[in-house]
Formats: C-alpha cells, structure tokens, sequence
C-alpha cells in the first residue's frame, strides 16, 4: 500500500498490484497508472482528462499521427520525437561523430589499399611493359590492377565481418547495472549494417585501387624494353 | 616477288632533348614474308629502336609504316596494341616470361587476350606450340625451373601463340649458349621458310646474320646496307 497526496493536499491510500518498466528510467520513476475515476476523484477534476497517450504499433508514425489528430481534434498532439527532440539532436550529433571516425578508418584502410596496388604496380612494371608489348590495351591493365585491389577489398570485407561478428559477441555478451537494472550495449546486427560496410569497403577499394591502376596503364613499354628505368 | 609484309618510309624517330637526339633516321625497308631478316650494327646504332618501331612499341617522330598498305603511325595506343596481338610476336633477349605462370599458362596468354579460342582449345594449343618447340612434358614448370635456352623457347611459343605474319626478336640470343642458340635460330629459319612468317632479329653475332636472307646493316641511326644474302 501507498499513500498518494494531490497538490491541494487530499490523499488516499492505493494498493500496488503491479510493477511496470516503461524502458526509461526518467519516466519510468515519475510515472504510474492507475483507475481514472480514482484519479479524477484524488485530483478534484472530475470528468477531466488533460492528457491522453496512444501507443502505436509503428512507433516512427508518431510525426503525422499526431499532426493528423492535431488537424481532426483541433487539440495540441505532440508526437514523442517532438517531445524528445534535444535527445533526439544528440543522438544525430553521436551518429554524425561515428561515421566520421568510421569514414576516417576507412580513408586509412583506401591508403592501405592503394600504398599495396601502387607497390604492385612499381613492381610489375617489367610485366606491364611485355603484356603491352604482347598486345594487351591500357584497360585491360588497368583492369588487372583494379582487380587486385577490389580483391583486397573482398579479402578486408570477409575479414571485417569476422572480427565485426566475433566483437559484436563479446560486445552483446557484457552487462552493465544501470538504476539496478543489468543493461546491454545496444548493438544493430541486421543484415543492412553487414552491406553498408561491405559496399562502402568494395568501393572505395576500387576507387583506391583505380587511381595506380591508371598509372600502369600509361606505361610506356618502350621505356622499360629499352633499360631507361 | 611477294608483297612486303611491312614497309618503311622515311622512318624516324627523335628523343626530346637539348640536343634532340635521332635514334632512327630515315630508314625506308620492305620486310618480306618468307624471309629471315637480320638487323646489324654497332651497339647504340639504333637497332633496338628500329624494331621497336617496326614493332609498334615505339611511336615514330616522322614517316610512314605499312600493313597492307595501312598506315599504321597515327593510331592509338590501344590501336597499336590491336594491330601487335593480332599481328606481330616478339622475342626479347631476356624471356620476359611471367614469373607467376607456369610455361603453358604463359603461352595460354595472348590466345586468352585474342578470344579466339576458348576453354580446352586454347590449352590444346599452348601445348601443341610448346611441342613445337621441344618443350613437351616441361608445360607446367615455372620459368624458374627451366633453363635459359628453355625459357627463350617458350618465349617464342608464346610470340607464335597469336599465328603472327611478323615475329620480331631482339637479340634472342644474347643470353643462350652456342647449342642454344643455334637451336633458337634454327626456329626462326624454319618459321621463315616452312611457314612463310617474316621474321625480323636484331643481332651481335654475325654467326646469326650469315644465316639470315636478308642482312640489314645500320650505323649512326641510319641503314647503310640491305644486303640479300644467298
């Protein structure tokens, strides 16, 4: 049992005969249900509602569900975005933060790319020079080179969703207390996450690997037959 | 009297420079087919320039170079390297064979980049070529497993590789043994007279260019000498 004081000072004991996480602990401790007409009675408003809360299956639909009954009801309908926009703002700030630090790691990774196809280039340049004097064309050169590092970037793709896999398990395994609650890291594991980071690698290997690739292809065969370089 | 398989006009070619300097200067030739044709000269005569011009590697500074009546001096890049796959083989003093490849695999590599044959034919020909050659049984070595005078030879069953109408050797002996080499030249004899190929070699070894039908003598750039040789 609790006792439950209103504003103008009336109280009334009410009896608790359930607990209920609302998934946020800030809500969660200043909040709790009970029967209307108790409510309306400890409050001294009765047959007033100043709020009501709808729970939608879609919970992204909240903006125009709110703007619809806005329109219908001419009453003021806040959608919980809305509600928690400055929240909401740091998390775009968070995001915003991590792909700059994952665009940064992937510029690295470009540069590893292409420090090893331009090594490769540097040291073919004998090859080059007899598959041009066979009859090869500067495409297929360059495709060759392209080729090497977009398998470089297979290779790093299949390497990262192993060690991105393997993290996420010892990520997703660990628990922290928070409001004496065990909370986990919230990780996304889906698919999408999975092809984002392999499109991404795929192409800026290829992009790493092009930039020499071009290079071999403008060898000039006659410099390396001849012993100038 | 055959008609040249490629013919010269005033063929030149300047590198940059202050002074600019002439490696080939002026050189009219009809190279015929049927015929072993060897290019001497003095070293920094100007031999390998020439057959890297008649080659296509090089781009001559003036002139005129003819297939079959084309010229072949304004095309592209890409336009030269057409005309050298389907056309022309080269043998180069070093083998210059791919180190990662085993023999068959580098003769398989212009007939791949040619996409005339396809699948088992092309391997059935890279063997029947290195065959040809006296290299049976030695198909799936790498270059670093057959001797000197078996790398030059799968070297020139990789030039034969496209049926070339012009195989071009630059000193493709340079690096062989006498036994090796006579045996090279051999070859290139033989493509001349049974398969009616014209073959062109720059060569030191005047043993090489006694054998040869016609003997090119260049100095200073220029041709000094066609002589046809009995």
């Amino acid at each position: 049992m609790v006792n439950a004081t209103a504003a103008s000072g009336a109280t009334r004991s009410l009896r608790i005969v359930g607990l209920v996480k609302k998934g946020n602990t800030m809500l969660g401790q200043s909040s709790g249900y009970m029967l209307l007409r108790e409510a309306q009675s400890l409050l001294n408003r009765p047959f007033i509602i100043n709020r009501i809360g709808v729970r939608l299956t879609d919970p992204y639909a909240a903006e125009p569900v709110a703007h619809a009954l806005e329109q219908r009801y001419a009453y003021k309908a806040e959608s919980w975005q809305e509600r928690s926009s400055d929240f909401l703002a740091l998390l775009v700030t968070r995001n915003v933060i991590m792909y700059a630090v994952v665009s940064a790691i992937l510029l690295v990774a470009s540069f590893g790319i292409y420090t090893a196809v331009s090594n490769s280039v540097a040291d073919k340049r004998r090859d080059i020079a007899i598959l041009r004097s066979i009859g090869f064309s500067q495409g297929d050169l360059q495709l060759v080179f392209v080729l090497e590092g977009l398998a470089l970037a297979v290779a790093g793709v299949l390497l990262g969703w192993a060690l991105g896999t393997g993290l996420m398990a010892i990520l997703g395994s660990l628990r922290f207390p928070v409001s004496g609650e065990e909370q986990r890291v919230p990780l996304d594991r889906s698919t999408r996450q999975y092809l984002i980071a392999a499109i991404a690698s795929l192409l800026s290997g290829t992009i790493a690997a092009w930039l020499p690739a071009r290079k071999a292809a403008r060898v000039d065969p006659v410099d390396i037959l001849r012993g100038a370089i | 009297m055959t008609a040249p398989a490629l013919t010269t006009s005033g063929l030149t070619r300047t590198l940059p420079g202050d002074p600019p300097v002439t490696l080939v200067h002026d050189v009219d030739l009809a190279i015929q087919p049927g015929k072993f044709t060897a290019i001497v000269g003095p070293s920094g005569c100007g031999k390998s320039s020439l057959l890297y011009l008649l080659g296509l590697i090089d781009r001559p500074t003036s002139g005129q170079l003819l297939l079959d009546g084309q010229d072949l001096t304004p095309l592209s890049g890409d336009g030269r390297a057409q005309i050298r796959l389907r056309h022309f083989g080269f043998v180069f003093q070093f083998h210059f064979l791919l180190p990662e490849f085993t023999a068959l695999e580098n003769v398989e590599l212009p007939l791949r980049r040619l996409g005339k044959l396809t699948g088992n034919a092309v391997t059935r020909r890279a063997n029947e070529l290195l065959a040809s050659v006296g290299l049976a049984g030695k198909e799936h070595k790498p270059p670093d497993k057959l001797s000197g005078g078996e790398r030059q030879r799968v070297a020139i069953a990789r030039a034969l590789a496209n049926d070339p109408r012009l195989i071009l050797g630059d000193e493709p002996t340079g690096n062989l043994d006498s036994t090796n080499s006579a045996r090279v030249v051999d070859l290139f004899v033989a493509l001349a007279h049974e398969q009616g190929r014209a073959v062109v070699c720059v060569t030191h070894d005047m043993g090489i260019a006694e054998r040869a039908d016609v003997r090119v003598s260049m100095l200073d750039g220029r041709v000094v000498e066609v002589k046809e040789q009995g």
